[in-house]
């Protein structure tokens, strides 16, 4: 229970850590617009080489990152093989008889049984799925036994690099947004967001009221957690397992949990308004900061780079300019 | 048979995986019957130590014998019997409490155990006796009544399952002179009368001289003192203990000092009066 973190920041010294947390925040939906813009598996590329390289120069470790793609590993093998088998342009790459009969059925089968079954023993378990996949079309390619059906696995040009292009994409938003937390503490994000939200002040909108109720939530998580696990432990002496338990008698045990964690969140709610107030806090009223965001030449130099990319970008799309391929 | 600790360690794991010893090679018995009292400065590792007693931890080392289960348990072992045998009481218990009505919350714990309505009922309106909770106060919200009210309706929770063994982690805690008075008899009435064995931790030396029979000092998760309160307060090392002595004690240490009264170990006021008279009357 104590080892969890809000935020994932990792503390460092390189040129990113330096950056206003408003340069940062604007800059990471600057170079989101810029990258959905791109329409072609060559930029799409230059820009994927262009994050790399500033990954690089941040200093954060680059397995942090490739850890955080991992949930996606499903997904993008899933894409993989929607882009291979519908798109069919460009030249032909690869072509190989399948059969779908029984004994390749089976085998595949047999693979999935095997996926599952060993799941829990393996330690890569990325590399371990493709590997499983991969087994799964070889058992198609060689095992005409008992034919079915049978069909052509054809890879054309076209489905790699549009596969490509949906992969590297999504490396880009996971290197972004993985930046953003990774080099920004929580007080900071909340404090740029504050900033950066300030014109709305015109309508109205409670925008430092907000940002005080999202520092507040974030602060107050690990607090929260802290008291589930004493509560957790005083209902598992009372006679409460969650392990050992037939379903119905979950049910009351969940309760037991809910309600006191409700009563206790409410209390330290409580706590906290009467402590906010003590200390003179007015909603609404005029506050001054401890850390002052400064601007300073390298905000400067990556606004400009990030603005440069933009409308490259926008001017690519329209048309205006092009590149030869 | 009691609860016996066998070389036990506990580490937790800290932030970046490492090691942090909350306990050290205990070693450790409690006999059936006996009042005793683990002392010692905040982060010492006494809740640690009580939590072994209740299977709520495993010892990462060592092993803990509760009547005749072990610890750490076997794969798929049960650990109800454990808890129904060793009752813990935490730290401000009244936070566990959540039904609609007293009765039915002191309940719980007994209908976990698997006894049917009638019978968990009849054991919670006789722990809600024991613990002096009135029975129309039974019906009402757990939530309407004051805090010392409610920490009696938490110990019943506990009492209501019987266990053999009540360990009790702070109960006087945040209460006033009166509550813990009353609180404390209680536990005394239950160790005298009805033969339970008590494990308490407590900060308030006046308590601990006053009821328990046997000390033990925890520091940085070792027992650094095992033995009665006179050994306790006349140990060379006291000092080393960071601990306060009772009122009476230290009044009757400072008399002898100053006023060159013959020293005798006292723990309460009435006894401090007794030995003076004792004195002044030859």
């Amino acid at each position: 229970m104590n080892n969890i973190v809000i935020g994932q920041y990792i503390p460092g010294e390189s040129w990113i850590y330096k950056l206003d947390p408003r340069v940062k925040l604007s800059a990471l939906v600057i170079l989101l617009v810029t990258t959905f813009l791109l329409n072609s598996f060559l930029l799409m590329s230059i820009m994927f080489g262009l994050m790399i390289i500033m990954f690089l120069t941040t200093g954060v470790p680059f397995m942090k990152m490739i850890r955080g793609l991992k949930p996606l590993m499903f997904l993008l093998t899933f894409t993989f093989f929607i882009q291979i088998f519908s798109v069919k342009t460009g030249k032909l790459l690869f072509e190989d008889q399948m059969f779908i009969s029984y004994s390749s059925l089976g085998a595949i089968l047999a693979i999935i049984v095997l996926y599952f079954g060993l799941k829990r023993f393996i330690k890569f378990r990325v590399t371990y799925f493709l590997f499983m996949v991969i087994m799964a079309f070889v058992a198609q390619a060689f095992l005409p036994y008992g034919l079915l059906s049978e069909y052509t696995f054809q890879v054309y040009e076209g489905g790699l690099s549009q596969t490509g292009f949906f992969l590297f994409s999504i490396i880009i938003v996971d290197i972004l947004s993985s930046l953003l937390t990774f080099t920004t503490m929580t007080t900071d994000i909340t404090n740029g967001l504050e900033s950066l939200l300030r014109p709305l002040k015109v309508i109205r909108f409670p925008v430092s009221e907000l940002a005080m109720m999202l520092s507040l939530t974030l602060r107050f998580i690990p607090t929260l957690l802290e008291e589930t696990g004493k509560i957790m432990k005083a209902q598992a002496s009372r006679g409460v397992d969650f392990n050992e338990s037939k379903f119905k008698d979950k049910v009351t045990q969940v309760i037991s949990l809910l309600i006191p964690i409700f009563v206790v969140s409410f209390k330290r709610a409580e706590d906290l308004a009467n402590a906010m107030e003590a200390r003179g806090y007015v909603v609404g009223g005029k506050r001054t900061k401890v850390d002052v965001m400064k601007f300073r030449v390298v905000d400067l130099v990556s606004v400009i780079i990030c603005l440069g990319l933009l409308t490259t970008s926008i001017l690519l799309r329209t048309g205006v300019i092009s590149i030869a391929l | 048979m009691g609860i016996q600790f066998k070389q036990v360690s506990y580490a937790y794991r800290g932030v970046k995986n490492e090691r942090y010893e909350a306990i050290l090679n205990i070693d450790l018995e409690i006999k059936d019957g006996e009042f005793v009292a683990i002392i010692g400065h905040t982060g010492s590792g006494k809740t640690t130590l009580v939590q072994h007693m209740n299977a709520l931890l495993e010892p990462t080392r060592g092993e803990v014998h509760i009547f005749d289960y072990k610890l750490p348990k076997k794969k798929k072992e049960k650990v109800g019997p454990i808890r129904k045998c060793v009752g813990l009481v935490f730290q401000f218990p009244e936070y566990q409490l959540f039904e609609e009505t007293i009765l039915k919350d002191i309940m719980f714990g007994p209908r976990n155990f698997g006894l049917s309505l009638e019978e968990a009922e009849k054991k919670a309106r006789e722990a809600a006796k024991l613990v002096g909770l009135s029975d129309e106060i039974l019906s009402k919200s757990p939530f309407r009544i004051s805090g010392g009210q409610m920490r009696r309706v938490a110990i019943a929770g506990i009492l209501a399952m019987e266990p053999e063994i009540l360990v009790l982690d702070e109960p006087t805690r945040g209460l006033d002179p009166q509550g813990s008075k009353e609180i404390m008899s209680l536990f005394k009435d239950l160790h005298v009368n009805h033969n339970k064995t008590i494990v308490l931790i407590s900060h308030d030396m006046n308590i601990v001289s006053h009821y328990a029979s046997r000390i033990l000092v925890m520091d940085e998760g070792h027992i650094v003192f095992d033995g009665n309160r006179d050994e306790l307060f006349s140990h060379p090392n006291f000092e080393s203990f960071h601990l306060s002595k009772p009122h009476a004690y230290s009044q009757m240490e400072y008399l002898s000092d100053k006023l060159n009264i013959p020293f005798k170990p006292v723990y309460t006021k009435s006894e401090l009066l007794e030995h003076l008279k004792e004195v002044y009357h030859e």
